[in-house]
C-alpha cells in the first residue's frame, strides 16, 4: 500500500514535468488573446468559474514569472452551464430547454426537480414523492405545460434566477460590448445560450481546446476559440490534438474543490453572485490535496526551460508527446497518474464517477469489455484490463492511429500547393457544347470551384457558334491558363467530340463534365486521390455516386425543381449489371487515360449511349471502384417542353431504344470476337436476369412514389413545406409510420396495410429503400388531397395502425408542440404519465373533432 | 470536313507562368507591356487598379515564412543595436518569429469584423507579439520601421506594369493600388517609397485591407472604392497574381481583371524553400507547417 506522498508523488510529477510546459505555452497564447481583447477591442475579459479560477491561478503565475502583463480588467463569471440555462430562461426559453432538455433526457423527472433546487434545497411543499414526477424528462416542455405544482414551483425558480442574472451580467460588462470568456472548452455551451439570449454583446470564448460533435450548436463556433487545439479528432501530427480522447486529464487539472456554480443570490450589501463562488475561492492547491496542478504552478513559478515563446511551444510539443503517448497508448503505470480520479456529473446531480473503473465485476453480466465501454477514458481502462500486448491494437484502434504514427521521428509534412511546373496536368476534363452559353457557363463555374486544380479543362464546341463560346469562356471566372477551347467548325456527334477533344491535349485521368452538368467542390479531390491510392491502383477507374436534379429553362435562367439520389442502389460495379443498363452518368466517372488508349476511345458511330458502349468496353477489360458519397450531378429537363434544351435521354428516347440493341449486340461480338464466348454467354443471362430484377425495382419506385406523393421518389421531399390541413397531417402520419414499418423490416404490417401482396416478395426491396427512408430526421413531405385520392386505402390504413410500436411520432414541422400542451394542461398531463406521445398525436386522433385548435409555426 | 481548330486563352498569364524571372520579364519584355496595354485598352477603363505585392512589387523566390523569420532576425537585431529595450537580447530570432505568428493569427482573427470581413493590421499584430515577448510599447515604432526597410529590401518594382500605370496617367486616367494586407495603406506607400520614388508619385490612392478591414478575398472592397471614386465598376481595369482575390472577385463586382500569376520556376522555388524551412524549424523543435506558407 503507497502511502499519501508516494501516492501523490507520480501526479505531481506528471504535473511539473509533463503538464507544466504545456500549461505554460498554453498560457501564454492565452494571454496573448486576453490582452488583444482588453486592449484593442475594450472588451471585459471574464474567467468562467469554476475552471476559471485555477486557469486564472496558473495565468497569473505564468505572468509574474515571464514578466509579462496581465488583464488589469479581468472578472469571475459565477456560472456553471446549469447556471447559464437558469439564467436565459426568461430571454431564451426554448434554448435553456433545449440544453436541460438534453441533460435530463434519460433520468426522471423528480432528479431533474431536484438539481434545480440543489444547494438551496428544494421547497417546503414540493413532494418528490408525486407519482408524475416518476416520468422521464425527456419531455420537458409538456412537464412545464402541465402546470403541475412541480412545474410551478421550477419555473418560478427559475424566473427568479434569470432575473438575477440579467442584472448580474449587466454589472459585470457595464459599458463593454464585447467579453470573453475563459473556460476549459469544449463546444462553447455556455457561450452560445448567451450569445442568443444577449444579441447585443458580442461573446468570445477562449477555451482551452474546441471540438464539436453532430449535436453541437455551431452558429458563434468562428467565435470560440481553441487556444491548444481545434483539431476535431486525434492527429498524431498535432499532439495536442489527444485531449479529444482524454478531455477530463484538462478538466481535472483546471477543477478547483468547492461547489459547484449554479445558483446567484444578492449578498448582504445587494451584490449578486454565487453563495458557492466563496468555497470554490478557498481552493487549495498543495502537493497533497492537488498535486497535479500543484507539479504545475511549481513549473509555472520557475518556467526553467526560458520565457520566450519558441522556447515555451519547443518544449511544450515534446512534452504532448509524451502526454499524447501517454493518453493514447497508456500503460498501467501511465493510468496509476490517474487512478484516483473521480468526475462531477454536475448539471446539479450530485454523483462522483470515477474516471476509471476497478476491474472487478459489478454485477453479473459485466465484463472487461463492458466496463472499457462504460469508464470515461477507454484507452486507460484497457490498460488495466488486459496485457499490454493486447490492450495496444485496441488502444490504437479507438484513436485510429497505425505503428508509427507517435513516433518522434515523424516529421511535419506539407502539402504542395500545386504540382510540378511544366509536368502534364493529372486531369482533362471534356466538356460537349452546342450552342448552350447558359449551361456552358454554369459547366465552368462547377469546374473552377473544384478543391484540386491539376487539371485541363478543354471545351469542345461542335459546332455551334465560336465566338459564343469563347465569350463565355474570357467571361467566367475561371483560370483561363487551364483552358482550351476546341472548334469542331460542324458537329460531329458527341462521341466524335469526345474524342477530339481528349486528343488535343495529355493527362493521367479523364472525365467528361458536359455542359449541362455540375460536380461538388470536391469530385476530382476525393476521385483522384482514390486512384492514385494503393487501393485505386487496382482500378482503372472510378464513379462517385450521383445525384439526379430535375430543372427547367425558364426566360428568367435554370429553374430547378428537385433532386434527389441518381440510382442511388449502386455499390459496385458490374459488367453484368452494364449490360442491363447503363446506371451511371458520365459526370460521376473519371479514368485513366491509359484505359481509354487501350480499349480505342469512344465508338464515334453511335449518335446516342455511347458512352454506355464504352462504359461496357471498359468494363470488359478492367474494373470500376464505387465511392459512397455524392459528388456529381446529373442534370435533367424532364419538365414541359423538351425539345430545345432536354437531355439526349429524354428528348432522344426512341433513339435509345433502338440503339440499346446494338450495344448490347455490340458488347456479345466484341467478348466473341476476342475468344471469350463464355463471358458473351453469361451477359445474356445476365441482361434477363436483369430484366426480372428491374421489375421488382418498379415495384419499390412505385412505393416511392406513395411515400413521397409525386414523380421523385420519397428521400427527396425533405424540405417541402407541409400544408397543415387535415389530410397533410394524414399524410404526415401514414408517411412517418411507413418509415417506420420500413424501418422495422414488419414485412406483416406492410401487407397489413396493402402495399405488399406477398410478405416475403417485399422483404428484399423493403432493404433496398431502407436507406432512402431511415436516416431523415424529420422528412416533410409535400401532401395534397390529390395525392391522397391516388392511394386513399393505404393512407387510411397507415392512419388507423395507430398501435405500439407505431403510435409515436415527431410532429410535423409547422406543428406547434410547445404551444399546444401550453394551451391544452389536460393533454400535457396525459403525456407525462405515458398515456400519450405527443401534442400532435392528440391533436390528429381527438382534439381536432373536440374543437381544439390547431396552432401552427 | 475542316480541320477541329484549337484556340488557347489568356497569352498574358502564358507568357508569366512560363517565365523563369518575373523580374526579368517585366524589364525586359515588350511583348508583355504590348499585351497589357492592349488589354487595358480593350477594357474601356479610366482606372488602372493594381495589386501591390507580387504584381505592382515583385517578391524573390523566398518563401513567406523564410522572410517572417528574416524579419524577426533583423527586429531583435535593431532592438538590440538600438538598446530599445534591454530584454531583447534574451529573447531567440525564434521566439520573435513565434510571437509575429501568433500576432497575426490573434489579430486575423479575432479583429472587429466589417461587413463580416475578419482582417488583420499590422499595429496589433505588433502590439500582440510585444506584449507575448515581454517589451514595453516603445518598441513598437522599431518594429514598424524595420518591417517597412526589410519588405522593401526584398521587393522589386515591376517595370512592365508600372509602363502601363505611367501610359495610364499620362492619358490622364489614374492609378490605385488595392491590397489585401495587414499593412495599412500609409505602410504600403513607405514601402513603394523606398523601392521606387518615381512609382510612388504616380499612385493616386492605395486601399488596403488593414485599413479598411473589407478585402478583395471577399469580394467586398470593390463597391467600397467606388463609393470613394464616386465611379462605376465598368471604370475599372484590375491586375493581381491571385485568381480569386484579383480576378474572380473583382469580375464579380463587374470590374475588369487581368491574371498576372506567379511564374512556376518561382512557385516551384518557394515551395522548395517553405519545406527546407519547415525542417529547419523542426530540428529546432517547433513545429510550423500549421502556419509556414509560400
Amino acid at each position: 500500500m503507497l502511502d499519501k506522498t508516494q501516492a501523490t508523488d507520480a501526479p505531481y510529477e506528471f504535473g511539473y514535468r509533463k503538464l507544466g510546459p504545456v500549461v505554460a505555452d498554453y498560457c501564454a497564447r492565452l494571454l496573448a488573446h486576453a490582452l488583444s481583447f482588453e486592449r484593442e477591442q475594450d472588451g471585459k475579459v471574464l474567467f468562467v468559474a469554476r475552471a476559471g479560477v485555477r486557469i486564472r491561478t496558473a495565468l497569473e503565475a505564468f505572468a509574474a514569472t515571464a514578466e509579462i502583463d496581465l488583464p488589469t480588467r479581468a472578472d469571475y463569471l459565477w456560472a456553471s452551464r446549469l447556471m447559464v440555462a437558469k439564467g436565459v430562461w426568461r430571454r431564451s426559453r426554448a434554448r435553456a430547454l433545449q440544453v436541460l432538455g438534453k441533460e435530463f433526457a434519460y433520468a426522471p423527472l423528480k432528479d431533474f426537480v431536484a438539481a434545480m433546487f440543489r444547494h438551496e434545497g428544494l421547497p417546503r411543499d414540493l413532494d418528490l414523492n408525486d407519482p408524475a414526477l416518476a416520468q422521464r424528462a425527456s419531455n420537458l416542455e409538456a412537464f412545464f405545460a402541465s402546470g403541475g405544482p412541480a412545474a410551478r414551483a421550477v419555473d418560478q425558480h427559475l424566473v427568479e434566477q434569470s432575473e438575477l442574472f440579467d442584472a448580474y451580467i449587466a454589472k459585470l460588462l457595464g459599458d463593454h460590448e464585447l467579453a470573453l470568456l475563459i473556460d476549459t472548452g469544449w463546444q462553447g455551451t455556455a457561450q452560445s445560450m448567451l450569445d442568443e439570449a444577449f444579441p447585443d454583446v458580442t461573446w468570445w470564448g477562449a477555451y482551452f481546446g474546441r471540438f464539436s460533435t453532430d449535436a453541437t450548436d455551431k452558429r458563434g463556433w468562428s467565435r470560440m476559440i481553441g487556444v491548444v487545439t481545434e483539431h476535431g479528432q486525434f492527429d498524431p501530427a498535432w499532439p495536442e490534438s489527444c485531449v479529444v480522447l482524454h478531455r477530463h486529464m484538462i478538466e481535472h487539472l483546471f477543477q478547483p474543490t468547492g461547489l459547484s456554480i449554479e445558483r446567484l443570490a444578492p449578498g448582504a450589501d445587494g451584490v449578486i453572485s454565487s453563495p458557492e463562488a466563496a468555497s470554490v475561492l478557498l481552493d487549495k492547491v498543495d502537493r497533497e490535496n492537488s498535486p497535479m496542478f500543484a507539479g504545475v504552478l511549481d513549473y509555472l513559478a520557475k518556467l526553467p526551460d526560458g520565457v520566450g515563446p519558441a522556447a515555451l511551444r519547443a518544449r511544450a510539443h515534446t512534452e504532448w508527446r509524451n502526454i499524447a503517448r501517454a493518453v493514447v497508448l497508456p500503460s498501467k503505470d501511465d493510468v496509476e497518474v490517474f487512478a484516483d480520479i473521480t468526475r462531477s456529473a454536475d448539471f446539479g446531480r450530485s454523483i462522483e464517477v470515477p474516471l476509471l473503473l476497478p476491474t472487478r465485476n459489478r454485477h453479473r453480466d459485466d465484463s472487461p469489455e463492458a466496463r472499457v465501454r462504460d469508464s470515461l477514458w477507454h484507452a486507460g481502462q484497457l490498460a488495466l484490463e488486459y496485457p499490454q500486448e493486447i490492450a495496444q491494437p485496441m488502444q490504437r484502434k479507438i484513436a485510429g492511429i497505425g505503428r508509427g504514427d507517435l513516433s518522434e521521428k515523424q516529421k511535419p509534412a506539407r502539402k504542395a500547393a500545386r504540382e510540378q511546373a511544366g509536368a502534364r496536368p493529372k486531369v482533362a476534363i471534356i466538356t460537349r457544347t452546342l450552342d448552350r452559353q447558359i449551361f456552358l457557363k454554369r459547366a465552368l463555374a462547377s469546374v473552377a470551384s473544384q478543391t484540386f486544380t491539376d487539371y485541363v479543362h478543354v471545351v469542345v464546341n461542335d459546332g455551334g457558334d465560336n465566338d459564343a463560346a469563347r465569350e463565355t469562356i474570357e467571361a467566367a471566372s475561371v483560370d483561363l491558363d487551364r483552358l482550351l477551347l476546341v472548334d469542331n467548325v460542324v458537329n460531329r456527334g458527341m462521341e466524335a467530340a469526345s474524342n477530339i477533344a481528349i486528343s488535343s491535349c495529355d493527362s493521367d485521368f479523364i472525365v467528361i463534365h458536359d455542359d449541362d452538368d455540375t460536380w461538388e467542390p470536391t469530385f476530382l479531390e476525393k476521385t483522384v486521390s482514390f486512384l492514385e491510392s494503393s487501393r485505386g491502383r487496382h482500378y482503372d477507374g472510378v464513379i462517385t455516386r450521383s445525384t439526379y436534379v430535375s430543372e427547367s429553362v425558364t426566360p428568367t435562367g435554370i429553374v430547378t425543381h428537385g433532386s434527389g439520389p441518381y440510382n442511388g442502389w449502386v455499390e459496385t460495379v458490374h459488367l453484368h449489371e452494364m449490360a442491363v443498363q447503363n446506371f451511371f452518368p458520365p459526370i460521376g466517372f473519371l479514368f485513366r487515360r491509359s484505359r481509354y488508349d487501350a480499349i480505342g476511345g469512344f465508338d464515334e458511330r453511335y449518335p446516342v449511349l455511347g458512352d454506355w458502349d464504352f462504359n461496357l468496353r471498359f468494363l470488359s477489360e478492367s474494373n470500376i471502384a464505387v465511392l459512397p458519397e455524392s459528388l456529381a450531378n446529373y442534370h435533367h429537363r424532364d419538365r414541359g417542353d423538351t425539345a430545345i434544351f432536354g437531355n439526349s435521354v429524354i428528348a432522344d428516347r426512341h433513339k435509345h431504344l433502338e440503339y440499346s440493341a446494338v450495344v448490347r449486340n455490340n458488347l456479345v461480338r466484341y467478348l466473341s470476337e476476342r475468344g471469350r464466348q463464355a463471358e458473351a454467354s453469361m451477359i445474356g443471362l445476365g441482361i434477363l436476369l436483369g430484366e426480372e430484377r428491374d421489375l421488382g425495382r418498379r415495384t419499390v419506385q412505385k412505393l416511392d412514389a406513395l411515400v413521397g406523393g409525386g414523380a421523385m421518389p420519397a428521400a427527396q421531399h425533405v424540405g417541402v413545406v407541409h400544408h397543415g390541413s387535415h389530410n397533410a397531417d394524414a399524410m404526415w402520419i401514414a408517411t412517418q409510420r411507413l418509415a417506420q414499418i420500413i424501418a422495422r423490416g414488419d414485412v406483416v404490417a406492410l401487407a397489413e396495410v396493402g402495399l405488399a401482396s406477398d410478405p416475403r416478395d417485399i422483404r428484399q426491396r423493403v432493404m433496398r429503400i431502407l436507406a432512402r427512408v431511415v436516416g431523415l430526421a424529420r422528412p416533410i413531405f409535400a401532401a395534397t388531397d390529390a395525392d391522397l385520392s391516388k392511394t386513399p386505402q393505404a393512407i387510411a390504413k397507415l392512419v388507423a395502425l395507430h398501435r405500439d410500436p407505431y403510435r409515436a411520432m415527431p410532429p410535423p414541422a409547422d406543428f406547434d408542440e410547445i404551444r399546444y400542451l401550453r394551451d391544452n394542461p389536460d393533454v400535457a398531463t396525459a403525456i407525462t404519465r405515458g398515456e400519450l406521445t405527443s401534442g400532435f398525436e392528440h391533436y390528429f386522433y381527438n382534439g381536432r373533432q373536440e374543437g381544439r385548435a390547431r396552432p401552427s409555426r | 470536313m475542316p480541320e477541329p481548330e484549337i484556340y488557347r486563352f489568356s497569352p498574358i498569364s502564358r507568357l508569366l507562368r512560363s517565365a523563369p524571372s518575373r523580374i526579368d520579364l517585366a524589364r525586359k519584355s515588350v511583348e508583355l507591356r504590348e499585351a497589357l496595354q492592349a488589354a487595358f485598352d480593350a477594357s474601356g477603363a479610366d482606372v488602372l487598379s493594381l495589386d501591390v505585392f507580387d504584381t505592382l512589387l515583385l517578391r524573390d523566390n523566398q518563401s513567406e515564412a523564410r522572410r517572417f523569420w528574416e524579419l524577426s532576425k533583423l527586429i531583435r537585431k535593431e532592438l538590440i543595436d538600438s538598446k530599445a529595450h534591454p530584454r531583447a537580447a534574451a529573447l531567440s530570432v525564434e521566439d520573435f518569429l513565434l510571437a509575429r505568428v501568433e500576432g497575426m493569427r490573434v489579430s486575423y482573427r479575432t479583429r472587429k469584423p466589417v461587413k463580416t470581413c475578419c482582417e488583420g493590421v499590422l499595429d496589433d499584430v505588433t502590439k500582440i507579439a510585444r506584449r507575448a515577448l515581454g517589451l514595453s510599447a516603445s518598441v513598437d515604432k522599431h518594429f514598424i520601421a524595420t518591417e517597412i526597410v526589410y519588405e522593401a529590401s526584398v521587393l522589386a518594382i515591376n517595370d512592365a506594369v508600372l509602363d502601363l500605370a505611367r501610359a495610364v496617367k499620362a492619358k490622364g486616367g489614374r492609378v490605385v493600388l488595392v491590397s489585401d494586407m495587414y499593412l495599412r495603406g500609409e505602410h504600403i506607400g513607405a514601402i513603394l517609397e523606398k523601392v521606387d520614388s518615381g512609382a510612388a508619385k504616380i499612385v493616386d490612392h492605395i486601399f488596403s485591407s488593414g485599413d479598411l478591414v473589407v478585402s478583395k478575398r471577399a469580394g467586398r472592397i470593390f463597391r467600397e472604392i467606388e463609393r470613394r471614386l464616386e465611379l462605376g465598376p465598368s471604370a475599372f481595369f484590375h491586375i493581381g497574381d491571385s485568381l480569386l482575390g484579383d480576378v474572380s472577385r473583382p469580375r464579380e463586382a463587374g470590374w475588369s481583371a487581368l491574371h498576372f500569376p506567379v511564374s512556376d520556376a518561382e512557385a516551384q522555388a518557394r515551395e522548395a524553400d517553405v519545406a527546407a524551412f519547415i525542417d529547419e524549424m523542426h530540428a529546432l523543435g517547433l513545429n510550423v507547417s500549421d502556419w509556414a506558407k509560400v
